[in-house]
């Protein structure tokens, strides 16, 4: 029976304290691209980190997503994505209108649904760059309440492997924003409970020579 | 003891709603629900132009049927309305409006004496004509103190400690993406298909229990290094132009790059041609990097193929399609003629052979000793 307790008492702190954490929000760093000796997956040259522009008055972190993809993945095609635009602002089916009509050739997948898990799995571990809605985060809290807002936002996933996650947020491209796994996935659900993901095919840059 | 066991075991069902609740703040809750609790979104507030327009989802739910939107501007408008997408254009609309009244100067009215309010009244509520808005069926809104409140202050107090401008929080249109029960996949290719085939079948999995990731890690690399473009692009349309060289197309990882390139300068891949072709052979699972197996200076096609083709026998095309041999195979010589892959077919093949001689010899041994001790 005191074992039990024991147990049970154990049981009930660490529950607690796990969700628990000091400001009551989720761990967040804007960091490198090396976290308590994690690294990123994919590692974007400064130089191609872009930040988030608008087209009309309209953010284009969508594009500004998929013109990350583009360096990193080299896929020339859609290094001038954003000069196609007439308004900015992005969801699925202007993603393949645009393709279809400047690039054709180019190559991708798109998910929109609830459990993007294993395709940002598959795409980040083949050194594929995923861009993910992306709903809250700490970048984006109101400076009166504290409280992160919801956001209606695309950034590109960095990596997606044992408990981390890792975002390239084109609103703040010179860090690398960690947090876990878990919490990335809810955020690229946040709010509707569906998450829109879009990895492109092409060959990711070759990996470092051993010889 | 019984009495205290009970007490814990209530702690803990205790503990778990309120890690909930902890894990909810800012994030993703479900709706409140009569009987089940629940936590309702935070409202969020979008800052631009000297004002703030703040959008409450007054009942939201995971699908999100019955979404109703209140907002108000500067001008003290109430507006309400369920379709998001609708106001996500409202608010573009409102805000180049608001743009285009920047750029004019203002004109300094007159000082008029007017007669006081008699009352203050809240804020009527609008309800925008628009016929394709789904208008909310309330069409009076009741006092809101809230939006008072916040029409109140200074919106610009908001504006200097948040330095994001307002395009930076909406760049996806939420509403014309596939709600959360019916999951949408869409490819234009056919290499798309497959990918999709095998997330999908690890979406049925559950993320502790999955398989090692069948995926294209293990597939050659070939990297196109030259200064001339249209030479470099000479070679990588080789892979499509057929026969040796587009079989290799979706075996190997093709890259065609200037030498100053970041993909080669920052890891310090070079070759001697001018174009080269660099093949790199992944050093493994866990390894890391990949190891340099040819530099070919201006190679031809033949040359490409057959360096493809002698290359370590593990990154096999036909094995990386997960078409490998089997042991009958791997142990006849004719496997070498099937795969025209000398690599570890042959050499198996030469193990096999040496064990049958090996085997013959044993035998004729066995056979030959009893006849000499007979003579």
């Amino acid at each position: 029976m005191k074992r039990l307790i024991a147990l049970l008492i154990s049981l009930s702190l660490s529950t607690a304290g796990l969700a628990q954490s000091s400001d009551g929000i989720p761990w967040e760093v804007a960091g490198g691209p090396v976290h308590e000796g994690d690294e990123v997956q994919i590692d974007m040259p400064e130089e191609y980190r872009f930040k988030n522009t608008e087209t009309r008055g309209k953010g284009n972190c969508v594009w500004t997503s998929v013109k990350h993809a583009a360096y990193w993945q080299q896929i020339p095609e859609l290094y001038p994505i954003i000069s196609w635009l007439d308004e900015g602002g992005g969801w699925p089916e202007k993603l393949d209108e645009l393709i279809k009509a400047h690039a054709p050739k180019v190559e991708y997948v798109q998910y929109e649904g609830p459990d993007p898990g294993p395709l940002l799995e598959l795409a980040l571990a083949t050194g594929r760059i995923a861009c993910v809605t992306y709903g809250y985060g700490k970048l984006y809290r109101d400076p009166r309440t504290g409280q992160m807002m919801t956001i209606y936002h695309m950034v590109n996933n960095t990596r997606f492997k044992g408990s981390k996650a890792a975002i390239l947020d084109n609103n703040d491209p010179k860090h690398d924003t960690w947090m876990a796994k878990g919490e990335f996935l809810k955020r690229a659900k946040h709010p509707s409970g569906s998450a829109w993901v879009v990895v492109f095919l092409a060959s990711p840059p070759p990996p470092y020579p051993t010889n | 003891m019984r009495l205290l066991a009970a007490l814990l075991i209530a702690i803990l069902l205790l503990a778990l709603p309120i890690a909930t609740l902890a894990q909810c703040s800012g994030g993703y809750c479900p709706a409140p629900q009569a009987g089940f609790g629940g936590f309702a979104l935070q409202p969020f507030g979008i800052s631009q132009f000297g004002e703030t327009l703040h959008i409450t989802p007054a009942v939201e739910t995971r699908v999100a049927p019955s979404v109703e939107y209140e907002m108000a501007d500067s001008d003290g408008k109430v507006w309400t309305h369920r379709n998001r997408a609708y106001l996500r254009g409202w608010i573009s609309a409102r805000n180049e409006a608001l743009k285009a009244r920047q750029t004019v100067p203002p004109v300094q009215a007159p000082k008029v004496e007017t007669a006081p309010a008699k009352t203050e009244k809240p804020p009527k509520a609008v309800i925008d004509p628009s016929p394709d808005a789904e208008v909310s069926p309330s069409s009076t809104v009741p006092e809101r103190k809230p939006f008072d409140v916040i029409l109140a202050s200074t919106p610009v107090e908001m504006n200097q400690t948040n330095r994001l401008p307002a395009y930076a929080f909406a760049g996806v249109d939420r509403s014309k993406i596939a709600p959360p029960e019916t999951p949408k996949w869409s490819t234009n290719s056919a290499e798309g298909k497959r990918l999709i085939e095998t997330a999908k079948a690890r979406q049925s999995v559950p993320e502790g229990k999955r398989s090692e990731l069948p995926d294209d890690r293990h597939k050659p690399w070939l990297t196109i290094i030259g200064t001339d473009q249209v030479k470099r692009e000479a070679i990588l349309k080789l892979f499509d132009e057929g026969k040796p060289l587009a079989e290799w197309k979706d075996k190997v990882h093709l890259l065609a790059v200037a030498p100053n390139a970041w993909q080669v300068k920052s890891i310090g891949l070079k070759s001697k041609g001018d174009p080269g072709v660099i093949i790199q052979v992944p050093n493994g699972e866990g390894k890391g990097g990949a190891k340099v197996v040819a530099d070919l200076a201006e190679p031809t096609p033949d040359q490409i193929d057959s360096t493809l083709r002698r290359i370590n026998p593990n990154f096999d095309p036909k094995k990386v399609q997960g078409n490998e041999p089997s042991l009958w195979e791997w142990l006849a010589l004719g496997s070498y003629l099937k795969h025209s892959n000398i690599g570890t077919y042959a050499v198996f093949g030469a193990i096999g052979f040496f064990v049958f001689v090996a085997y013959l010899f044993i035998l004729g041994l066995i056979l030959l000793l009893p006849n000499k001790r007979a003579t």
